[in-house]
């Protein structure tokens, strides 16, 4: 299990560089092997659509079909929470991430 | 009515007198079994229902539903109902395991069980009839040691339901185990099992109840499987993780109640959470009869095997203890099981201890953290004995001996559970005004909606409509639970499938909007005799620490319960009066007069 990785986005790494922390619950982080992950971006913003494409580029492949999304409305079976709320009450997948702003996915869970 | 027997068992341990009583169609029409069936043979058995918990009078109903024993995921489950003697209000409880199914094939829908008998006796049913055994030598034994001998003596295989010494020696919170490894754990069902003396029950049936409308039935129940295997719920979390996956979840919302619900964080999570279990503890999954999901956990710690921890005892026995030792936990999780107590009353008497030492209130032994105390003191409630004496005997109490209500987290003297609601408000209203006490479950379980977005998503700091909200989710759960139907198979079929499932077996044609409406004249139900018993609005109330004392930390900080309000919406959706009182025309909807004997 990775704890925490560093992944560079489209950008170069350097000093004083933006990055987003990505942090995977659950069978998520089971099937990732990653619990957080740090998303170094380019610009000052990027939209959590864009996030999730390129932090899949760096999981091989593997974030967008676990996720089932289709960046299309709300995903019904995970939650994205940008900073502790839920994207259902933001811009959906057009909301707009910046410099240590911290996303979490939390998949469909229950219990009693 | 197909998929009914229509009629019941009555066992008077008095007389040690057997009878077989009809279940009128209508009747079933209109509490449908396990739950509904149970409030209603209550009141026929106690229509003047203040009676001693402990005394002959208390009748014990355990009752089965249309759906049991069909082949169905989740209907493996039966539901007991009793007056509680740790909350006193009434007490519906149920289980899953084979115990429903089984009882089932012994042609009967429900078992009353009245009187008292002389000493410790059991009960064996089976398509032979029903026997009244002497239990004398089983007394004192475990719930898995009882199981696993009335098992070697049964050459039929059958379902075994048992108490241990907890209930023998007075906890009143004392559970029913089913088959070594579920319970009938709220309430203190177990508890006046012992007060009757009742030891132990067997059942194994041969017949099986007929379906109504086959294409009916299999066509729903088609659909009903489609969608089990496309929820990532019941296809993929519960059965790779269990209850445990909530652990993180909760937590990082701020809402996992910690050291006795002094805090919403727990700064251990990782050492506790589903994923710590899988990669320590975990032998294999385990289900109840017919179940595709298989939540339940097989577990071994130092080189003993055992059952769970489920997430509510993994979070009553871990982090509200400051408890982060998995390995301490599930041994203490092993304890209660065999003991036969609840682990979630256990766990907020012992929290509360905790913190009334702490405190310098009375010096309980233990404090938050001090996991070496654990197990023995588990020993101790188990024995009542030394201090264990006290906790046994739940929050409530406690605080009213030593002080310290405001942090005694119990409402109506039943202990809150996993989830703190100053993170998630209509668990607040929930726990406020759930039948049997502060129950997540009879409370409507609104954090599914709340935190998890499913079925659907409503703001969990939002308060305007938490009150209709929670009071539907009530009425829906109290539906499943008189169809008696296992609700995390709910989490991915609708109503209209379980609706459509009904009709098939029963041959009936209700809407799914009808028998929602069965839940709630289940809930009217309920609260008719809880008033009866003496409570009122002034207990549809939280601890106070919940409604003044905000979070310090993490994604719920600064909230407190803002209870009033969602309380009077409640009411208002219920047809209720402004002290919480079903009217007139409320009672003529749901037709209660004719089944309440003091209306």
């Amino acid at each position: 299990m990775i704890l925490l990785s560093e992944c560079e986005g489209t950008g170069t790494m350097n000093e004083g560089r933006k990055s987003i922390r990505l942090t995977f619950f659950s069978i998520y982080r089971m099937e990732l092997g990653v619990q957080t992950m740090e998303h170094t971006i380019r610009q000052d913003t990027i939209t959590v659509e864009k996030l999730i494409v390129e932090a899949d580029q760096m999981l091989d492949g593997r974030l967008i079909p676990l996720l089932e999304v289709d960046f299309e409305g709300i995903p019904n079976d995970v939650l994205i929470m940008i900073n502790g709320t839920s994207i259902f009450y933001l811009e959906g997948f057009d909301t707009l991430l910046k410099d240590k702003d911290e996303v979490a996915f939390i998949p469909m869970v229950f219990g009693g | 009515m197909s998929g009914y027997w229509s009629q019941y068992l009555e066992v008077d341990l008095t007389t040690e007198s057997i009878q077989v009583k009809p279940i009128p169609t209508h009747v079933s029409e209109k509490y449908l079994g396990g739950r509904g069936i149970g409030a209603y043979l209550y009141l026929q058995y106690a229509p003047d229902p203040n009676v001693d918990p402990f005394g002959e009078d208390n009748p014990v109903i355990l009752a089965v539903g249309p759906i049991t024993g069909m082949p169905v995921s989740g209907s493996g489950r039966a539901s007991a109902t009793t007056r509680s003697p740790l909350t006193n209000t009434l007490l519906d409880t149920n289980a899953g395991g084979m115990f429903g199914p089984f009882f089932k094939f012994t042609g009967y829908d429900a078992l009353v069980v009245k009187g008292q008998a002389e000493r410790p006796v059991m009960l064996n049913i089976s398509d032979k009839g029903v026997e009244i055994l002497d239990a004398q030598s089983l007394w004192g034994l475990s719930t898995q040691d009882t199981t696993k001998f009335l098992k070697e003596q049964s050459s039929q295989g059958a379902s075994i339901l048992s108490i241990g010494q907890a209930s023998e020696n007075g906890v009143l919170y004392g559970s029913v185990c089913v088959d070594g490894h579920r319970h009938f754990g709220r309430g203190g069902l177990g508890s006046v099992w012992a007060s009757k003396k009742l030891k132990a029950i067997a059942v194994k049936g041969t017949k099986r109840p007929e379906i109504g409308n086959k294409e009916a039935f299999d066509a729903a129940n088609y659909e009903l499987i489609k969608v089990m295997k496309a929820n990532p719920i019941t296809s993929k979390v519960l059965p790779a993780l269990g209850t445990n996956a909530l652990m993180e979840v909760i937590n990082f919302f701020g809402m996992l109640p910690t050291r006795n619900f002094q805090k919403g964080v727990f700064e251990s999570i990782q050492k506790v959470d589903g994923e710590a279990i899988a990669d320590t503890l975990l032998r294999k999954q385990s289900g109840c009869w017919g179940c595709v999901i298989r939540c339940g956990r097989r577990t071994e710690v130092n080189g003993i095997s055992g059952d769970g921890p489920e997430y509510e005892t993994n979070w009553a026995l871990g982090p509200n203890l400051g408890i982060d030792d998995l390995s301490v936990i599930t041994q203490a999780n092993y304890l209660c099981n065999a003991y036969g107590m609840d682990s979630i009353s256990a766990g907020g008497s012992i929290s509360y201890a905790m913190e009334a030492t702490e405190k310098g209130l009375h010096d309980f032994g233990i404090r938050f953290g001090e996991k070496g105390k654990l197990i023995e003191l588990i020993h101790k409630i188990a024995a009542c004995q030394d201090e264990g004496k006290h906790l046994a005997l739940g929050s409530k109490r406690l605080s009213d001996q030593f002080g310290g209500a405001e942090f005694a987290m119990n409402v109506k003297g039943m202990e809150l559970a996993a989830y703190d609601p100053r993170g998630s408000m209509g668990m607040g209203v929930g726990y406020a005004t759930s039948n049997r006490g502060a129950c997540h479950l009879r409370g409507g379980y609104s954090v599914g909606y709340e935190e998890l977005g499913t079925p659907r998503r409503i703001n969990r700091l939002a308060v305007s409509g938490k009150g209709t909200h929670v009071a539907r989710s009530q009425d829906i759960g109290a539906f499943y639970d008189s169809a008696v139907v296992c609700r995390f198979n709910s989490y991915a079929v609708s109503m209209d499938i379980w609706a459509r499932i009904l009709n098939g077996v029963s041959g009936t044609d209700y809407t799914s909007a009808e028998v929602e409406a069965i839940g709630a004249r289940v809930h009217n139900l309920e609260r008719l005799i809880n008033l009866k018993l003496g409570f009122s609005k002034k207990d549809d109330t939280l601890p106070k620490r919940l409604l003044t004392e905000p979070l310090k930390e993490g994604l719920s900080k600064g909230r407190t319960v803002p209870l009033e309000e969602m309380l009077q919406e409640y009411y208002d959706y219920r047809g209720w009066d402004d002290q919480g009182i079903p009217t007139p025309a409320t009672i003529e909807r749901f037709q209660l007069k004719e089944d309440v004997p003091w209306l």
